[in-house]
């Protein structure tokens, strides 16, 4: 049958759902389902909105999915009661191709400028044998697992007592999932052979269509490089100490035991303080906003006095966390050769929208642009989204924020400036202190951004530094060793 | 027949099994139906954020409002009519918080998620958006979608208007829960006049249900929110749908974000809308991925859900710590979770209930 026009399909029916009479393109499809061409109606999802329609005595008007052979169909179903009759029409016709997931995937991932997965990928029955693999030992550096191979033959699953990611309070997450057949991430492993290279395993359990547990797919990513910008270009030849560091990476406990305090410490704050707060703030705004009720203007105001310092409370809460782990004494920050242009744009690519809400335009550095600097990816991130942040805050409405790059005696640099009100010289170093806003009591930010990010700055053997002057904008300058004098330096 | 059996014989002892038996289901059905009213009782917080509890009570109570006005303006019965007008108005939604167990469950997950998009709508209201869906039609011309698109930004609109417990609210509801709240309401005003009848009074109930009847047989589904973005999604080529994600999210748009991803899922919008508000970061990180969003465009999503989900929202190290995470999301697990979650909800339902941990 051929997809039918624009025209509406239409049928008329009995109070009982049968057919009295009906379009050809209608007909057709209730004697594909096996129907009658005077019985009740047979496709399936529009016998259930007969029923439904009967039951309620209501129109309805809504979308159906009919499956037939080769693709599906969706519609719009109308039923409309008329007298002892119903009247049903079906409007806007697409026909939509059986899924076929992957390559659809495929094609959003292009679309969204996708980067490419850590790791590799494996596969298990539902008796944890590998299956379906396809790696090669040149790929991933090692020997690779045998079809068939028992999984636990090749990976020995470690008992971290303290996993990574969502599921932080499980110390065998893999174990735990398999249990219940759901997914897992953070499950340390070490290969049995290889030196004992660890990794860091992810897995999402598999169903058959009966809904069957039929094993795990998953991701292994090497424990040492978990962190790493899997988006970063090709970095420049790296000396063989970092060579060394990555080959026998740093003892894994430091690291977690920093990671371990930070995320602890940030859990008893979510439920100790920050949902209370989160309460108080939703509280105070529906007051505000007269959400249940008139109220007289004062209270109102008074309400939102109190979600102006809750949110500025709740800001509070979240830096100090941060805070409570930078100032540790274990805090440490790891080294890979990062692009500082890389990573300003992706900090312009988060707070555009924001920006674009005040009619800012951020000029990130442009693509082929590439300063290299040796640094933590993540803190540089988080320090770069805390500058352009703030630059987004203080700045006009339509004014510009330039985001450049600079290299000088072997440093890497990244300068955001901005429009904005600027800076006193004789406040350039207090504002870096904590809790220093300036005289700024409008309840937005804690006063811990740019402490964090000098703090953070210092820790990679950088600096964030500032120059600017009462009503000529500011510009904050984060300075990192450049790989060039990081080599020389481990040359 | 064993019953009466029992009757003739036994007498008592098989009519008290029988009601103990009736009384035991009849217990077992209302523990379960308290356990649903209790979470909508706030009882757990993180999972009703106050601003959802507020835009659901508002949501609920205003339909409920609308209901009734067009209850009583359809009873034709003159002495029926007479007695209403001396019954206070609203008279439903006041006397339903006395009498909470009339709500279904179907009723309150259904409100639940209509609360949640009209928070997200009502903080898009503070947004200076520049003009009203104008980067939409910009991207997407008009046609079949501009038209459908007017219609829902009015729909949305009456939403985010000022909102009174009192005020009545278009009842602009799917047929079932529109017929479920119509006999509630009208159940509420039946057992009202009771309370203030006379000996002489006759029964309201025929001409209430009458009314009732009239007026779910009047009843468009085809005008919500939900309806309206469903059309919207449906206007575009899956091209176009894409292509259009960036401002509808720039726009706070949920309901319409929701029915794009349902046009290129197949999963229904209001799975997609608890998957989003109730889920877990995983689940939210997979619809996400599904639909291609990039970094910028999740952490849009993500601040604009915070309200609901009591998630971090504008410090720079969370927003890190969510790019960071959402970035190491691998789409095959995202398509994993769509697989899943397109299981059909009576298998799903009867694997929760034999592993609770499927």
């Amino acid at each position: 049958m051929t997809t039918p026009g624009a025209a509406p399909l239409t049928a008329l029916l009995d109070r009982d759902g049968n057919i009295l009479r009906a379009d050809d393109a209608l007909m057709t499809l209730q004697i594909e389902a096996g129907g009658q061409a005077d019985g009740s109606i047979a496709i399936p999802a529009l016998a259930a909105l007969v029923r439904l329609a009967l039951r309620l005595g209501a129109p309805l008007s809504r979308p159906v999915e009919l499956a037939r052979e080769g693709a599906d169909i969706s519609l719009w179903a109308q039923l409309q009661p008329e007298g002892d009759r119903l009247l049903l029409t079906l409007r806007d016709w697409q026909e939509r191709k059986p899924r076929q997931p992957m390559s659809r995937a495929a094609t959003l991932q292009g679309q969204a400028g996708e980067h490419s997965s850590p790791g590799w990928a494996w596969e298990v029955d539902d008796q944890m044998r590998f299956c379906n693999l396809s790696l090669s030992a040149a790929r991933i550096g090692h020997a690779v697992p045998e079809n068939g191979e028992t999984f636990t033959a090749f990976f020995a699953l470690i008992d971290s007592g303290q996993g990574h990611g969502v599921s932080t309070q499980r110390a065998m997450p893999m174990i735990e999932a398999l249990v219940r057949h759901m997914n897992f991430e953070g499950q340390l492993a070490q290969l049995r052979g290889e030196g004992g290279l660890r990794y860091i395993l992810s897995g999402t359990a598999l169903f058959d269509s009966a809904g069957t547990f039929s094993g795990y797919r998953g991701r292994a990513v090497r424990a040492d490089l978990s962190h790493a910008a899997p988006s970063a270009p090709p970095p420049p030849p790296v000396s063989p100490a970092a060579v060394e560091a990555r080959e026998n990476p740093a003892p894994l406990p430091e690291k977690s035991k920093a990671a371990f305090i930070g995320e602890a410490l940030s859990r008893r704050i979510d439920t100790a303080l920050r949902q209370p707060i989160s309460r108080i703030i939703a509280n105070a705004g529906t007051i505000e906003t007269r959400t249940i009720g008139p109220l007289r203007q004062d209270y109102a105001n008074y309400a939102g006095d109190i979600a102006a310092a809750g949110r500025h409370l709740l800001a509070l809460v979240d830096d100090l966390a941060d805070l409570q782990a930078v100032e540790g004494p274990d805090f440490l920050t790891t080294s890979e050769d990062v692009d500082l242009s890389e990573i300003a744009r992706r900090a312009a690519g988060l707070l555009n929208i924001r920006a674009e809400a005040r009619r800012i335009t951020i000029q990130a550095p442009r693509t082929d642009e590439r300063v290299i600097a040796h640094a933590d990816y993540r803190r540089v991130l988080q320090i770069l989204v805390n500058l352009v942040g703030n630059a987004v805050r203080h700045s006009p409405e339509q004014s510009t924020i330039w985001i450049r790059l600079d290299e000088v005696d072997g440093r890497a640099r990244v300068i955001v400036a901005d429009q904005g009100g600027g800076v006193h010289p004789d406040d350039h170093d207090r504002i870096f202190d904590r809790f220093e806003r300036l005289g700024n009591t409008d309840g937005d930010g804690s006063g811990l951004g740019l402490y964090i990010s000098r703090k953070l700055a210092r820790a990679m053997g950088g600096d964030v530094t500032v120059e600017s002057a009462l009503g000529q904008g500011a510009r904050f300058i984060l300075d990192l060793p450049g790989w060039t004098a990081h080599r020389n330096q481990v040359g | 027949m064993i019953s009466g059996k029992e009757t003739g014989t036994g007498g008592a002892p098989g009519r008290e099994r029988n009601v103990q038996a009736r009384l035991a289901g009849r217990l077992a059905a209302e523990l379960r139906h308290y356990a649903d009213l209790a979470l909508f009782a706030d009882v757990q917080p993180t999972r009703w954020t106050d601003a959802l509890l507020a835009e659901t009570r508002f949501h609920l109570a205003g339909t409920m409002n609308a209901i009734e006005m067009a209850i009583r303006l359809e009873v034709s019965a003159g002495d029926i009519e007479v007695r209403l007008v001396a019954l206070p108005q609203p008279w439903s939604s006041p006397a339903l918080e006395r009498q909470i167990e009339l709500l279904t469950p179907e009723l309150i997950a259904y409100y639940r998620l209509r609360g949640a998009a009209s928070a997200v709508q009502r903080g898009r209201a503070d947004l200076a958006v520049a003009s009203e869906g104008a980067a939409l039609l910009a991207e997407s011309g008009e046609g079949l979608f501009g038209q459908a698109l007017a219609a829902l930004s009015l729909a949305e609109q009456r939403w985010a208007g000022p909102m009174l417990f009192d005020a009545p609210l278009r009842p602009d509801l799917p047929a079932e829960i529109f017929c479920d709240l119509a006999w509630t309401v009208a159940a509420l005003l039946i057992r009202g006049l009771a309370e203030t009848s006379q000996a002489s009074d006759r029964d309201p109930t025929q001409a209430v249900a009458e009314a009732a009847e009239r007026v779910i047989a009047r009843h468009d589904e085809g005008g919500s929110p939900f309806a309206l973005a469903r059309r919207c999604a449906r206007a575009l080529s899956s091209e176009e749908r894409l292509r259009i994600v960036p401002p509808v999210l720039r726009e706070c748009r949920l309901l319409l974000f929701c029915a794009l991803v349902e046009a290129e899922t197949a999963l229904p919008m209001e799975t997609v809308l608890g998957a989003l508000v109730d889920g877990d970061d995983a689940e939210r990180h997979a619809v996400m991925k599904l639909m291609g969003l990039d970094e910028a465009l999740a952490v849009q999503l993500f601040e604009m859900l915070s309200p609901l989900t009591g998630g971090p929202a504008g410090q720079d190290a969370a927003l890190v710590r969510f790019v960071e995470r959402y970035r190491h999301v691998d789409l095959k697990q995202a398509e994993a979770w769509l697989e899943q979650m397109l299981v059909p909800a009576a298998l799903a339902a009867k694997l929760s209930i034999i592993d609770p941990a499927a």
